[in-house]
Formats: structure tokens, C-alpha cells, sequence
């Protein structure tokens, strides 16, 4: 980034400041919203808002700007919903809390979970990464790896078992 | 009831359900949540739930995020035009200043009475203005008139600057002077265009008499005479009625497309830079007052040319 470039109405600039900031800003709002897509809404909406006061904010501190947008902007769709809940549940039938549709993952967890991938037993981890991240199936894994299916299902089993274990209760 | 079912369930799923791969199994869809609960406690459930979550939400908060950018850009593109095209119609809106001026001029003819009048009009503006025998001129965006108000009944002569289209009542000879010539008329309908080098006059109505430094012509309705820079001038003829302009369009016939950009230049209040075309290509055709982009497509892309604004109001043209 040139230090001369300070101009966030600057398209490059501005494109510069997407792209530091945007992942990080993606998670702020999930943790808060719980909705990935509901999340990558709300990104946007801050930063057309940013291009739109390109001119007002300071180079220096637009994380702390397109933050507090963000932020803003959760807020007030919170508000809106709470009007929305109020009526929802005077209506809502209270059902059976047999299978929980909603699971909160607070940045803790989230945190706490990298770090137990990062130390599973090698072998653990290839298979799992595999699964999770390059979206192979578990029998593409084992014909990758050489292994059979039943190996490549039980490293994923041990996984996480083992996940469970260092997550503890929730 | 249910723990029968519930059984029966088991008996079908046994076969694949292994005790060293569950997990893997469930997490991959082969096993329901309802069997999953049957071989864990209720703590290793829930966690395992909530590990499978988490695993689908990591990954959508790692995707990459190129696509929501340009998402964004082509927001902010459209709200651009949005405000663009919302912005338009408040300045073009020329009926208004017609109508404005109008009264207007009425006010400065009882203020100014002795004066020599000129009346201009300023980019995208149309004025029409009455004169004191009951003619009427319509001024075209950034032309000027000018005459003496004081003997305006005995000599009826008028200096235009520009476009203008004249409704001239019967009386005795109305003049139009211009820097390329001038147009002589009893009582008649005419348009006079003269800006720069370029010098059009076409008669709608009754006879007009066209002098240059070169030549005279007499003019019958739809007939029109031009003289482009100097060149000696052509004579043609037309099927409209009274110049299009007037409605909000503007129209060329074979005229070189450096005349047509002046046109644009002042209708729009824009700047074009035509150093990589050929300025003296030749344009028939019409573009319309009220929309820019409207009428930049219709003059360029037939010509294809191709136009992109690279400064505010500054059209860089190339083809």
C-alpha cells in the first residue's frame, strides 16, 4: 500500500481496505448475529455506507469506523427484531426442545475448537481437514491416503472424540 | 408405542451403525441426529451438535470474500445512477423555464424599457421569449439574442448567437444577424442555428432570405440552407415540421460529428475530448435533452465510437 494512497474514495484504496478488513468484520457480525449470511449483508451494507462518506472519514481511523457501522447496524436490525419476537411469541406453540434447531457458537468456542484442530494427532488431522475443509468424501480421502474407508471413518470418529473431550461440556 | 418403533428403527439402522465410526458416519449424514442421541449422553450430544455447526459455520466464515466485493461495487454503481438519474429532471425540466422567463422578461421590459435587451440561456436550457409585435423566438441551451427594444417597431433586427427557432408575426422585414450571415424574413417560421463555424437556417413557413459573405438564397418552407467552416453552402430539404429541439430532441442530418458534440457539449454542460476520433465523420440522426446516456448511445454507438466518462462531466471518446 502506498503511503501516499490515503484516499478511501480511492477505488484501490478502498478495495485495499475491503480486503483487510472484511473477514474479520464477517466473524464480528456472526458472533453477534449467529447467521453467516445475515453477517455477510450486513458487511456490505457497511461498506457501501463507507463509499458513500469516502470523503468524511479519516485514513486513520476507518477500522474503527467501518466497525462501529457494522455495530450500528446490527443494533438496529436487533431492535427490529425484538418488535418482531414480541408478537412471535404470542403466537409461538412452545415446542419440545427434542432436537435444538439453534446452537449459539460464541467466539470462544470457535477459538477454542481451532486450537484443538491445530493439536489432533497428525493423522486425525489430515483426514479431518480433508473432510472439512477440501470437501472430499471419505471415500476420496481414502483412496488419496491408501487407506481403506473404515480407516479414514474411524481417524474421523477418534477426531472427534477427542474434540469432544478438550471442548468439555456446553 | 414409541419404544416398539423405536426399536424397529434400531433393528433396520443396525447393520450400519459401527461402534468405532458412529461419528464419522453421523457427521456425514448416514446416521440421524434421533440415532446419534441413542449412542451418546445427552452432554455428548449436544456437543457433538454443536461441533457440527461450528464446522459448517468455519467454513462459510472462511470463504473468500471477493464475492460480496463485487456485490458491493455493483451497488454502489447502481445507486450512482439512481442519484444521477434522480438529479436530471429538476434543472431539465424546461418548460418551467420557459415559463419562468417569460415572466421574467415581462418584468424587465417595464424595468429596462430603453435598453438593448439580451436574453441568453445557459446549458440544457430552452427559453422562449415574446417579442413586442407578438413574434416569438425559441432560444436552443446556450444561445444569446440580442436587440434594441427601443426601436423595435421600425427596425426589426435581432443579433443571435447560437440556436434559435423564430415565429415571426407579419410587419416589415425581420432580421437576423449572425457571424455567418443573416436571415431576412416578412412574417414567417424559421430556425436559425449559427454557433461557432457552423451556420444552418431552414424555413418552415412563408419565404426567408439568407445572405452570407458568399452567396444569398431564398428559402421555401422545408427548404434549408447550411455552410459548414467556410465551405460554400448546401441547400436541402426537410419533412419536419418545426425543428425537433423544441420537443426535447435534437436532430442532424450528414452533419460532421464535431457539430453534433458541441450540441451535446451544451445541452449537457459536458466536456468531450475528441482527440482519437475523426471529428469530421458525418452523423445523421437525433439525440434526445433529457437523458444522457440515452442520447450518448445513440449519437456514439452508431458512429462506434466508444465514450467513457473519465473525470466528472468529461467524456473521453475513442474508438
Amino acid at each position: 500500500m502506498p503511503k501516499n494512497n490515503r484516499n478511501i474514495c480511492d477505488s484501490k484504496t478502498f478495495e485495499f481496505i475491503y480486503t483487510t478488513y472484511a473477514k474479520d468484520i464477517r466473524r464480528f457480525l456472526f458472533y453477534k448475529m449467529q447467521d453467516v449470511d445475515a453477517a455477510e449483508d450486513v458487511l456490505q451494507d457497511a461498506f457501501v455506507k463507507l463509499w458513500d462518506n469516502c470523503s468524511k472519514v479519516d485514513y486513520d481511523k476507518v477500522k474503527s469506523y467501518v466497525y462501529s457501522i457494522a455495530n450500528n447496524m446490527f443494533l438496529n436490525i436487533k431492535k427490529h427484531e425484538k418488535v418482531i419476537h414480541k408478537y412471535n411469541d404470542q403466537h409461538k406453540k412452545h415446542d419440545t426442545n427434542e432436537s435444538p434447531e439453534f446452537v449459539m457458537i460464541e467466539k470462544e468456542f470457535m477459538e477454542k475448537l481451532e486450537k484443538t484442530i491445530a493439536t489432533l494427532p497428525e493423522k486425525q488431522r489430515e483426514v479431518f481437514l480433508l473432510n472439512r475443509i477440501e470437501k472430499k468424501k471419505y471415500k476420496e480421502i481414502a483412496e488419496l491416503l491408501n487407506i481403506s474407508i473404515k480407516a479414514v471413518e474411524k481417524r474421523m470418529h477418534l477426531a472427534l472424540i477427542v474434540m469432544r473431550k478438550e471442548i468439555g461440556n456446553v | 408405542m414409541r419404544s416398539l418403533k423405536y426399536r424397529r428403527n434400531m433393528e433396520n439402522q443396525k447393520s450400519n451403525i459401527e461402534k468405532d465410526t458412529f461419528l464419522a458416519q453421523w457427521l456425514e449424514g448416514d446416521i440421524s441426529d434421533t440415532e446419534l442421541k441413542n449412542l451418546v449422553n445427552e452432554d455428548d450430544f449436544l456437543t457433538y451438535e454443536k461441533l457440527k455447526r461450528a464446522f459448517e459455520v468455519s467454513e462459510k466464515l472462511e470463504a473468500p470474500i471477493n464475492e460480496s466485493f463485487s456485490k458491493i461495487q455493483q451497488r454502489i454503481s447502481e445507486k450512482q445512477n439512481e442519484k444521477q438519474q434522480k438529479v436530471r429532471p429538476l434543472y431539465r425540466n424546461w418548460t418551467i423555464g420557459i415559463a419562468a422567463s417569460i415572466v421574467l422578461l415581462f418584468g424587465l421590459f417595464s424595468i429596462f424599457g430603453n435598453n438593448p435587451v439580451t436574453i441568453e440561456t445557459g446549458f440544457g436550457d430552452h427559453k422562449t421569449i415574446a417579442l413586442l409585435d407578438g413574434s416569438e423566438v425559441i432560444l436552443n441551451s446556450k444561445s444569446k439574442i440580442t436587440y434594441d427594444k427601443n426601436d423595435w417597431k421600425n427596425n426589426r433586427v435581432l443579433t443571435l448567437d447560437g440556436e434559435a427557432y423564430f415565429k415571426v408575426e407579419k410587419g416589415n422585414t425581420f432580421i437576423v444577424k449572425t457571424a455567418n450571415g443573416s436571415v431576412t424574413v416578412l412574417g414567417t417560421q424559421f430556425n436559425v442555428n449559427s454557433t461557432n463555424d457552423f451556420f444552418d437556417v431552414v424555413c418552415y413557413e412563408g419565404r426567408v432570405s439568407v445572405k452570407t459573405n458568399a452567396s444569398e438564397h431564398i428559402l421555401l418552407p422545408t427548404n434549408s440552407v447550411r455552410k459548414i467552416n467556410g465551405n460554400p453552402s448546401e441547400s436541402s430539404t426537410t419533412q419536419i415540421l418545426k425543428p425537433t429541439w423544441i420537443a426535447g430532441e435534437s436532430t442532424f442530418k450528414s452533419v460532421p460529428i464535431k457539430y453534433v458534440i458541441s450540441a451535446l457539449e451544451d445541452e449537457y454542460n459536458i466536456i468531450f475530448n475528441t482527440e482519437n476520433i475523426n471529428s469530421s465523420t458525418i452523423f445523421t440522426g437525433s439525440f434526445p435533452h433529457n437523458n444522457l446516456n440515452v442520447a450518448l448511445k445513440t449519437v456514439f454507438e452508431t458512429l462506434n465510437i466508444k465514450y467513457s466518462e473519465k473525470e466528472d462531466r468529461n467524456i473521453k471518446l475513442r474508438y
